[in-house]
């Protein structure tokens, strides 16, 4: 028997593919620049909404019809805004149009993340380099392919989960007759079954996107590839789908037992989640989908560093250089004269929310809030209810929520623009609808609300607001003056886009600190009650 | 940053000698405090638990409201048990992540060995082929016959609260037969090389063999034991079973942790008298077979 004969017996080694891709994302920290743009893709997808809410709100206030919406609203609710045809004429067409813009939006991006996501995983297996560059590469290669895959995939999966849940909901509306209750009860004991289907199909076409980039198929070839790795190599795919499973599961446990004792840890979670487990997990569901194919030899023996003393000795080191790199680059941003128009722009955007919310708010939102039970100048009682030594861990709870919206922000730019200005414009908005008359009982109080904080959180989203308008430039520039100078002045704003909302970390951290132990304080002074 | 690789894609004979104190390592026995500490603190959790409310599950069904908004001192413990069970768990992680590391590099070197010997088989002469042949049969039987568990999965799985015990002893009753199948396995490839060591002229290496029990018996004893206590529910009630599997497992399965530390270790010993020596005679069979060709 020769040695060839043995090559026969390939197998793939989970824990081998788990620890050499923690060691991959550790070597190349880009790859978790998709795992950003997917949540720039979230907030893309949110301010969808958020612009059609403020264009709406303010179109219905400029008509001075605003309240008697919020009224209808109030009494008749959704459906009942729905039925009324002052309101149907126009609400009708938008929310047709904004779902089918979702729609659009959640696969075209959806297709060039995942496409970005997994071609740098597979680029990132093997070199010593992966430069930010390759994230626009990978991005802009295959996902024409990516979003047709993601969609049908998505079908395949969910649909039996989505028609049960679409059935319930059809038989719940006709559950006053007895025959309307038994029908309701069957469609019940459907949706079980169909539900479990589309889990058993969830782990079979756990494969389908690092199929488009390893295989470049796309569609059903990708979802049949899928799933003839996962039954081919079962053992390995549900070791793959338990240790995901426990994994979140576990980390939901602690966010749940946590808050019970007064210590906001979701944000925390969500960090956790986005940027350490989703870049490593993805990575080694497409190693093992690489490993998989009959060409690639087995994984040969190998001893990785242990990895526990590398997270709590080494990587907050590298953590804290990237940070302090980013700080820098986040200076030289601030201070370059080119960057002028952008932070113009970005304020602009700001104020313009806040005219617009203050509008709002003056001509009937501020009302509503009131009739909802809103007391002016009565600040969160959550505050006065977390035990002092927690207070700091909401602090950090703040920071990273708004240290993840900063990084969508800013990345959400790479939509041309659009979606940092509307994000921006969204904070001022808000800004705006509360710092009406009816809901501040005086500027003094709003201010020592706002200020002690605000001074270095507004300043920090309205720069993040600034990287994603010039990184919507850089993408323009690059979609309409086609050529190797824009393609290089688009990865060079997208590396100084992630080093500078990577660098606004400390500043979230002394915000969100100040926001947590010294604004209630301070607010006490001006006269909030709690 | 630092490199993942310690060794290279094809590493030598001695580079996996050498890798040996990093695969074999001894693991302290104070470790097994960790999941002792997680064992009691699962316990008290429990008792506080209980006794804060829970106690409506006997009967009623499970109340909902305590699993949902449990009070800050269960949530507490709940939050110390977590951690606890994270620490215990790479526990569980080191141990098969051990035999498995162990394992593989056993295969590498016993590859790479008969690697070494097929390229020199034309000067070992053709009374060397029959032995190595059968070297090579056993090898193939040694790669077919091990399977590496995911230490990742099972460390998470012993993470789960309560049910993480049960996971716990699965994973040490299959760790243990696995290294028991491991030694019988490696056992006969090595008498093979040794064998065509000694076809060649060297005196080739001392085997003696290090067998690795697999506790099989503790095993059953611990599901005889369970069902026995599950089937008292009758008289102790359906928590009260539960509690009572929950103790049995957790302290069988403490006791067979202590176990998976210790058993390698002669079995680790045996191999590091052996590498060296299997290195040894394969340089003497190079040397002494150059010199007669």
């Amino acid at each position: 028997m020769s040695r060839n004969a043995l090559l026969g017996l390939k197998r793939i080694f989970f824990d081998r593919i788990f620890q050499r891709s923690f060691w991959t994302w550790r070597k190349h920290p880009a790859i978790i620049i998709p795992t950003m743009l997917g949540s720039a893709l979230q907030l893309i997808l949110q301010s969808i909404l958020t612009l059609v809410l403020m264009l709406l709100l303010t179109g219905w206030a400029l008509a001075g019809s605003l309240s008697g919406f919020l009224t209808e609203y109030s009494n008749a609710g959704l459906f009942g805004v729905f039925q009324d045809p002052a309101f149907s004429i126009t609400l009708v067409p938008v929310v047709a149009v904004t779902v089918v813009a979702l729609v659009l939006v959640a696969v075209i991006g959806g297709g060039y993340v995942y496409s970005a996501e997994y071609g740098m995983y597979v680029d990132a297996w093997n070199p010593d380099s992966l430069p930010v560059r390759s994230v626009l590469e990978n991005g802009s290669r295959r996902w024409r392919p990516m979003a047709w895959t993601l969609l049908l995939s998505n079908i395949i999966t969910w649909g039996p989960a989505v028609i049960g849940y679409l059935l319930i909901i059809a038989s719940a509306a006709s559950a006053t007759s007895t025959a309307g209750l038994v029908a309701v009860i069957a469609t019940a004991s459907v949706f079980q079954p169909l539900l479990f289907a589309s889990l058993i199909l969830a782990v079979f076409t756990v494969y389908t996107y690092p199929a488009v980039v390893v295989d470049r198929v796309s569609g059903l070839r990708a979802i049949r590839h899928s799933f003839r790795i996962a039954s081919h190599n079962l053992g390995i795919t549900l070791t793959y789908v338990i240790i995901r499973i426990i994994f979140q599961a576990l980390l939901l446990l602690v966010v749940l037992l946590a808050s019970v004792i007064g210590l906001p840890l979701t944000s925390l979670i969500t960090v956790v989640l986005s940027f350490v487990l989703t870049p490593i997990l993805h990575l080694t569901k497409t190693m093992i989908y690489y490993h998989a194919g009959p060409s690639v030899p087995e994984m040969p023996f190998q001893l990785s560093n242990p990895i526990w003393q590398d997270i709590f000795r080494r990587l907050p080191r590298a953590a804290w250089l990237k940070i302090k790199m980013g700080l820098y680059e986040g200076f030289r941003f601030v201070i370059g004269p080119r960057n002028l128009p952008f932070h113009i722009l970005s304020t602009l955007a700001f104020a313009l929310g806040i005219y617009m919310g203050y509008y709002v708010s003056v001509n009937g939102v501020a009302g509503y809030f009131l009739s909802l039970g809103y007391q002016p100048g009565h600040g969160n009682s959550l505050l006065a209810q977390l035990p002092l030594p927690a207070l700091p861990a909401l602090g950090v709870d703040i920071f990273l929520n708004n240290w993840l919206v900063s990084i969508a922000t800013g990345l959400s730019g790479l939509g041309f623009g659009a979606p940092s200005f509307t994000t921006i414009m969204f904070n001022g908005f808000i800004l705006g609808v509360l710092v009406a008359p009816q809901l501040s009982p005086s500027l003094t109080m709003f201010f020592a609300a706002i200020l002690p904080h605000g001074i270095i959180e507004i300043p920090s989203f309205v720069l993040s607001g600034s990287v994603g308008l010039r990184l919507g430039y850089a993408a323009l520039k690059s979609k309409f003056r086609r050529g190797p100078e824009s393609d290089e002045y688009l990865s060079k704003t997208l590396r100084v886009a992630v080093y500078v909302v990577v660098g606004l970390a400390p500043l979230f951290l002394i915000a969100g600190l100040i926001e947590a132990d010294i604004t209630p304080f301070i607010m006490r002074m001006f006269g909030w009650t709690f | 940053m630092t490199s993942p690789q310690v060794v290279n894609q094809e590493p030598s004979l001695l580079a996996l000698v050498q890798l040996r104190t990093k695969t074999d390592a001894e693991i302290p026995i104070v470790r097994l405090l960790l999941p002792l500490a997680s064992y009691l603190l699962w316990a008290i959790f429990a008792v506080a638990w209980w006794s804060t409310g829970a106690s409506g599950i006997v009967g009623n069904g499970v109340s909902a409201s305590i699993l949902i908004n449990p009070t800050p001192l269960v949530a507490g413990l709940g939050v110390l048990g977590l951690a606890a069970s994270a620490a215990s768990s790479y526990v569980v992680f080191t141990l098969v992540n051990r035999g498995n590391e162990h394992s593989s590099r056993t295969r590498a070197l016993l590859l790479c060995a008969l690697g070494s010997l097929e390229t020199r088989s034309g000067r070992l002469g053709q009374q060397a082929l029959l032995p190595l042949n059968s070297a090579e049969e056993s090898f193939y039987k040694l790669v077919r016959g091990e399977r590496e568990r995911s230490a990742v999965l099972w460390a998470l799985l012993s993470l789960i609260p309560f049910v993480g015990w049960a996971f716990l002893a699965v994973a040490q009753w299959r760790l243990s037969r696995d290294m028991a199948k491991h030694g019988r396995l490696e056992g006969l490839v090595i008498e093979d090389v040794d064998r065509t060591l000694r076809t060649v002229g060297t005196q080739g290496f001392p085997v003696k063999h290090a067998p690795i029990r697999s506790h099989d018996a503790l095993g059953i004893t611990i599901v005889i034991v369970s069902i026995i206590e599950l089937l008292s529910s009758i008289v102790l009630g359906f928590v009260g079973s539960l509690v009572l599997i929950y103790l049995t497992v957790g302290a069988f399965s403490l006791f067979w942790i202590d176990l998976s530390i210790t058993d390698p270790i002669f079995h680790f010993h045996y191999h590091s008298q052996l590498e060296a020596d299997m290195l040894r005679a394969l340089q003497q069979a190079v040397n002494g077979v150059g010199g007669v060709a």
